[in-house]
């Protein structure tokens, strides 16, 4: 988990876009529209993902991409911080995308 | 997990199997020392089931069996002590849960009662079975008594005496059993949830998600369950149409525009959310046979109800008192020439009946329309009802015992036999038959 206090303002603000593409791929994964069982269950882990990132204010991005787009987006910019980075975040992030992308949403 | 109903049919099939034949080495002593212990249970229960418990001819007849000394070297009849152990576990469930005993209607708790009475005529009819030709004995006059004060109870066909109460469970409140995860997020949705403090965007939209899951778990076991016919076929698919239904409305719910939120932390909700989609897509589920899945799946479905409810509840309060965020574009930062996409965006409080507040909230409260709804049908699909026509005498049908109608009662029963002679079997339309 992280906090807006344990953050200096750039890396604040690194994480909230970060935050809003994840957010983005959770809307694209829960209104899929095949409805299928398995984006159910990657949307829930998105939201996990989600929770992972405490109380930190997310961006709103207003970009339609894909899940995975999203997703990819969200390791580019958290890269640019990498060393703040919890690694439950990388963990879980990585392993949603492997899986979003794995299924090409 | 045992649920009352569980154990009313193994209640029933041991006290219908104290009585299918004679068994000339059952001693009446050991008889009514097992009967001490059922009486004691069976007026728990009773009484917990009572609005009036002070003033019942019953309850002081089984107070008077209770407080029979038994030397500690005699050993109870072994049925009869199963019947008294079966007894006491379901007391033990009715007497946990006095807020859904409370809740309960008149009628549902008397229909209990008259389970409970069912089995305790069996009972008393076995022992005076077994008092015939015995030595007096004062105690048989009591259990005498017995027998006609649950007579009436017993005669009532199974069918009528189903209660919702039956649906109580005695769950293992541990996150590594699918039943016992959602009992405990039950418990967590009502702390975060009520607490404007602690309750998130994340925590409401992960309530829905995990609300789907359950919904599409329960609907996919359904109609596994009515495939290889398990329960009722028809109702069973209906239960899971309805179930479908509901996945798909929270699921909706669950996908709220990345346009609006709420933040704050909310950990507790997360691992208990966490907790039941693993025990409901992993082995705390898979590994249970389907029958046990369905019956599981049944207390799963019914105990998320009240999360829809409390989930609804709350999304439609937050919208309606500004409770919600939305994004907006602040107009000084969008350059002539910049595309809007290209323009980072504000987050303001949303507006009372915001239109998109509305549509969250109108969107939960059809989704918690269709859980209800869902719950219900599992309900009537996974509960047992003795319907299967009618014997004329006293039968065990669908693991409860069943007594004739009154119209089969045979029209010339015999005199009263006093309580050390009298046989039970002699009684109109009296035969269980296990």
């Amino acid at each position: 988990m992280i906090s807006d206090d344990d953050l200096d303002e750039a890396s604040a603000q690194v994480f909230s876009e970060a935050l809003g593409h994840i957010r983005n791929a959770t809307a694209v994964l829960l209104g899929d529209e095949d409805q299928s069982f398995e984006t159910l269950l990657l949307g829930a882990a998105a939201l996990d993902l989600q929770g992972l990132f405490g109380d930190l204010w997310p961006a709103h991005i207003d970009e339609e991409r894909t899940a995975a787009g999203s997703l990819a987006e969200a390791e580019r910019i958290l890269d640019q911080v990498i060393d703040d980075v919890p690694l439950a975040i990388w963990a879980a992030l990585r392993s949603l995308h492997q899986r979003v992308s794995d299924g090409q949403r | 997990m045992a649920s009352v109903d569980d154990l009313l049919r193994a209640l029933h099939r041991q006290a219908a199997a104290l009585r299918p034949s004679a068994q000339p080495d059952r001693r009446l002593q050991a008889h009514l020392d097992g009967w001490v212990p059922l009486a004691d249970h069976a007026r728990r229960v009773l009484e917990a089931l009572d609005a009036r418990p002070e003033d019942h001819d019953l309850y002081r007849l089984l107070r008077t069996v209770a407080r029979r000394a038994v030397p500690a070297q005699r050993r109870p009849d072994p049925g009869v002590a199963r019947v008294a152990l079966i007894t006491g576990a379901l007391s033990d469930v009715i007497l946990s849960s006095p807020a859904v005993v409370g809740a309960a209607s008149q009628a549902q708790r008397s229909r209990l009662q008259a389970s409970v009475q069912a089995a305790l005529y069996a009972t008393a009819t076995s022992t005076l079975d077994v008092a015939r030709g015995a030595p007096p004995d004062p105690a048989v006059r009591t259990i005498n008594k017995i027998a006609d004060e649950t007579e009436l109870a017993a005669r009532i066909p199974p069918r009528a005496r189903a209660s919702t109460l039956e649906r109580l469970t005695v769950t293992r409140l541990t996150p590594d059993t699918a039943d016992g995860a959602v009992q405990l997020w039950a418990g967590v949705v009502e702390r975060v949830f009520s607490n404007p403090q602690l309750v998130t965007g994340v925590a409401l939209q992960d309530a829905a998600a995990t609300l789907a899951v359950v919904s599409h778990v329960a609907a996919e076991t359904l109609r596994e369950a009515a495939h290889r016919r398990i329960i009722d076929p028809d109702q069973a698919r209906h239960a899971a149409d309805l179930a479908g239904e509901a996945s798909t409305r929270w699921r909706a719910v669950a996908t709220w525009p990345s346009e609006i939120q709420r933040g704050g932390r909310a950990y507790e909700h997360h691992d208990a959310v966490r907790a039941v989609r693993d025990a409901l897509t992993g082995p705390p589920l898979a590994r249970l046979p389907l029958r046990q899945r369905v019956r599981t799946l049944r207390v799963v479905l019914t105990t998320a109800a009240p999360i829809g409810e409390r989930q609804a509840e709350t999304v439609a309060t937050l919208a309606s008192r500004g409770g919600l965020w939305i994004a907006h574009e602040r107009p000084n930062l969008r350059p002539p020439g910049v595309q809007r996409r290209h323009v980072k965006l504000d987050w303001e409080t949303m507006d009372a009946f915001h239109p998109a507040g509305r549509l969250l909230a109108s969107q939960a409260n059809a989704a918690q329309q269709a859980l209800v709804a869902a719950a219900d049908a599992i309900n009537q699909a996974v509960l047992p009802e003795a319907s299967r026509g009618s014997d004329s005498r006293i039968a065990l049908v669908d693991d409860h015992i069943t007594v004739g109608r009154w119209e089969t009662i045979d029209p010339a029963p015999r005199a009263r036999p006093t309580e050390c002679d009298r046989r039970p079997a002699a009684r109109p339309g009296l035969d269980v038959r296990p």
